[in-house]
């Protein structure tokens, strides 16, 4: 019969978790842990592209893995006009061929809240209005005395959802973004919960989206996840702008690389007085809202 | 091996009555195990539909309407009743309260069971029940911040901390009854193995501090990261709070302490106990029930307070859905009937000792564990229903799936007890011969 001592048993302990932390920080722990840094890469315009099968969105690959790489001197954000927005929800549905969003979620990524003049700017309807249930999506527009605000992911640099997620499923990109992993998701909700916005949409159902209506540069998502909006990191990041702002008919949302100042977004925040939502939050979302005026009239 | 010295068979009558029920074939056993058998079939079966058609079969929904329902609310009841079984299992040790020994094990089970069931509640709630490993595997990369790592690992913790306290505390026994029950003997041999009658002292040294970790590990557990799942969340008015530790670790201690005075009270009566579990055992319990339920009643004016005196108006309206909307008509029963009324018999019964009825005090307990699951129920929902933003007021009422398998789960819960009372004596033995 062996015999271990205490002496013995601890110090073989200590080695393990040595052992264990050497390997945590020598990077093979995350070597392991990141089965998609060994997807077979072509390179594109110095850029790595994993390129998407044609005709079905392939689920194996996150979001980040069908674009180019992101390029950390870029950082995305997008500003929209609330004073030109007609609440025609354009970007809503346009978002929705875009990105294979499915039937079954609904509000879709992009929400456009209809609002009046008795209404907080930070939205909240007076309390008889929410006794009645207050704002709803598909209305016609745009109506006398109101005004639209569209709400989409937030893509905020102090991501709430982030830091909550159990697994790393949601994460920050180098660009702005904050994406998805689809196949590390486990469908907690944990990040639904934690994000002020609302923007953050489950699969509760399996989704479908006809095989000749998917978009190939974009997953359908496995049933059982989260999604949300991507700021489009397949087009943005091929110099292309979002869905959302290319069908834009007023020109209510302006898209643009906010480290470069050059760029429609960072000459506009540059001439325009802008506000955030929930700003008291600390989120520090990249999405910023500019009022120039009411452009339209009903 | 030790080898272990045959015992002649049970003679005293002490330690008859106290395996009574590993002794007894009585038909209503069979009977209620079955019914049990058969609501936990019908919980797997609904599981199985969940599994493959999704979520959806749920009145889960998000952003209008609860993203966590009825799980998550019996996720946070089950973590709640693991604290007080084994908090008055450590409480004896540590403080030497040796009238309160018998219930010791009952707590210890309680625990095991409900950390267990918490466990499986949480799995039924995940969209991905299939990728639960990504837990672990993404485990080094996320305990950092993610208040459900923490939550796992604490969970993991104690789990082993506990079923370690219950193996340890029963191997003695187990040592003992190997020669009785030839039908058991191999699983208490494999159990007990490795016994030598002079680790017992070792046995009560290591259990000590065994009580001692655990009882750090109650408030990480359910003063800590629980709560944190929620108190940490700015997006969800009525959660976020530096109370929520606090509040839940108070909800947890009571309807755990309110849990075993149930059991030891219908164990008593079924098992017929009675010179084993005297009334003191009751009174103690009961009136440190009524003191925390009391404690707690106060914490819900705290916090109703704050959310409606000068609060912003999204605190103000998750509130309004407890005072005077959707839930109004759990929220008033439960604070009236389910915590002041059971709590004011309870101190009752401690300042007028002639008032005293194990019965009533074990009636008491048993109400103030429902209006627990219902407590756990209006902090988890009505806050989801009121996002910040102005989307509309969503409703939540569970659908017949989610009921069916919260009441599996709960079924389950008993079967396992019952099961562990029909193999494994829930009573101490060696301390009554």
């Amino acid at each position: 019969m062996t015999s271990i001592t205490r002496r013995r048993f601890l110090m073989y302990a200590a080695g393990a978790v040595g052992l264990g932390l050497i390997a945590r920080y020598s990077g093979v722990a995350s070597a392991l842990a990141r089965p998609g840094a060994k997807q077979p890469a072509t390179t594109e315009g110095g850029n790595a592209v994993v390129p998407p099968k044609p005709g079905h969105a392939d689920r194996k690959y996150s979001q980040d893995a069908f674009d180019t790489t992101a390029d950390p001197a870029n950082k995305f954000g997008l500003v929209i006009d609330v004073g030109a927005c007609i609440g025609c929800r354009r970007c809503m549905w346009a978002c929705k061929q875009e990105n294979n969003i499915p039937d079954t979620i609904s509000p879709l990524w992009i929400e456009t809240f209809q609002l009046d003049a008795e209404t907080d700017l930070t939205g909240h309807p007076s309390m008889d209005e929410l006794r009645q249930g207050a704002t709803t999506s598909y209305i016609e527009s745009p109506t006398a005395g109101h005004w639209y605000l569209p709400v989409q992911c937030q893509h905020c640099d102090n991501p709430p959802c982030v830091k909550v997620c159990p697994t790393g499923a949601t994460y920050k990109a180098a660009d702005g973004p904050v994406l998805m992993d689809y196949q590390k998701c486990i469908g907690c909700r944990l990040c639904v919960v934690a994000c002020p916005y609302s923007a953050r949409r489950f699969n509760w159902q399996k989704p479908s989206v006809p095989a000749d209506q998917v978009n190939p540069l974009v997953p359908v998502r496995p049933i059982g996840v989260v999604e949300k909006c991507t700021l489009c990191t397949h087009r943005t990041r091929r110099g292309q702008l979002p869905r959302c702002v290319e069908v834009c008919p007023v020109n209510a949302r302006h898209f643009g690389n906010l480290n470069d100042p050059q760029s429609e977004a960072s000459r506009i925040l540059k001439d325009n007085m802008s506000f955030r939502l929930l700003e008291e939050l600390n989120t520090q979302p990249s999405i910023r809202y500019i009022t120039r005026g009411k452009k339209w009239s009903a | 091996m030790v080898s272990l010295t045959r015992r002649p068979p049970i003679v005293d009558k002490a330690t008859q009555d106290l395996l009574r029920p590993l002794l007894g074939r009585s038909r209503a056993f069979y009977l209620f195990a079955g019914l049990l058998t058969i609501l936990v079939t019908w919980f797997l079966y609904t599981w199985y539909l969940q599994l493959t058609l999704g979520l959806g079969v749920t009145a889960m929904r998000t952003p209008v309407g609860a993203a966590w329902g009825v799980y998550i609310a019996q996720f946070v009841f089950f973590v709640g009743l693991a604290h007080g079984g084994i908090a008055v299992a450590a409480a004896i040790r540590l403080l030497k309260l040796k009238n309160y020994a018998p219930v010791g094990r009952m707590g210890e089970v309680l625990t095991v069971i409900s950390l267990a069931m918490a466990g499986l509640s949480i799995t039924v709630d995940m969209g991905r029940p299939d990728r639960v490993f990504n837990l672990v595997l993404y485990w080094p990369f996320r305990i950092g911040t993610s208040p459900l790592s923490w939550d796992v690992t604490v969970i993991i913790i104690y789990f082993t901390l506990s079923a370690g306290f219950l193996w340890l505390t029963l191997r003695r026994d187990l040592a003992e009854l190997a020669g009785r029950f030839p039908r058991l003997a191999p699983l208490y041999r494999l159990l007990s193995i490795g016994y030598r009658p002079d680790e017992n002292a070792k046995t009560e040294k290591m259990a000590w501090w065994l009580s001692i970790a655990i009882c750090f590990l109650i408030v990480m557990l359910s003063g800590g990261v629980v709560p944190w799942i929620f108190g940490l969340m700015s997006s969800r008015p009525g959660w976020f709070s530096a109370l929520a530790g606090p509040y839940f670790l108070t909800a947890a201690i009571s309807s755990a302490i309110a849990a075993v005075i149930a059991v030891a009270a219908i164990l008593r009566k079924v098992y017929r106990w009675q010179p084993y579990l005297g009334p003191q055992v009751f009174k103690g319990l009961g009136t440190f029930l009524g003191v925390a339920t009391m404690f707690y009643v106060y914490m819900i004016f705290a916090e109703q307070l704050t959310m409606r005196y000068s609060a912003p108006i999204s605190e103000f309206m998750v509130s309004e859905i407890l005072f005077d909307g959707a839930y109004a008509g759990l929220f008033w029963p439960m604070v009236l009937l389910g915590f002041i009324l059971p709590s004011l018999v309870l101190l009752g019964q401690a300042f007028r000792p002639k008032w005293f009825s194990i019965t009533r005090t074990a009636v008491a307990a048993s109400v103030i564990v429902v209006a627990f699951w219902i407590k756990r129920f209006l902090i988890v929902v009505p806050s989801l229903l009121r996002p910040l933003l102005p989307f509309p007021q969503g409703s939540y009422t569970p659908s017949w799936v989610e009921w069916s398998i919260v009441a599996g789960i709960l079924a389950l819960a008993v079967l396992l007890f019952t099961l562990f009372l029909k193999v494994f004596p829930i009573m101490e033995i060696e301390k009554h011969e």
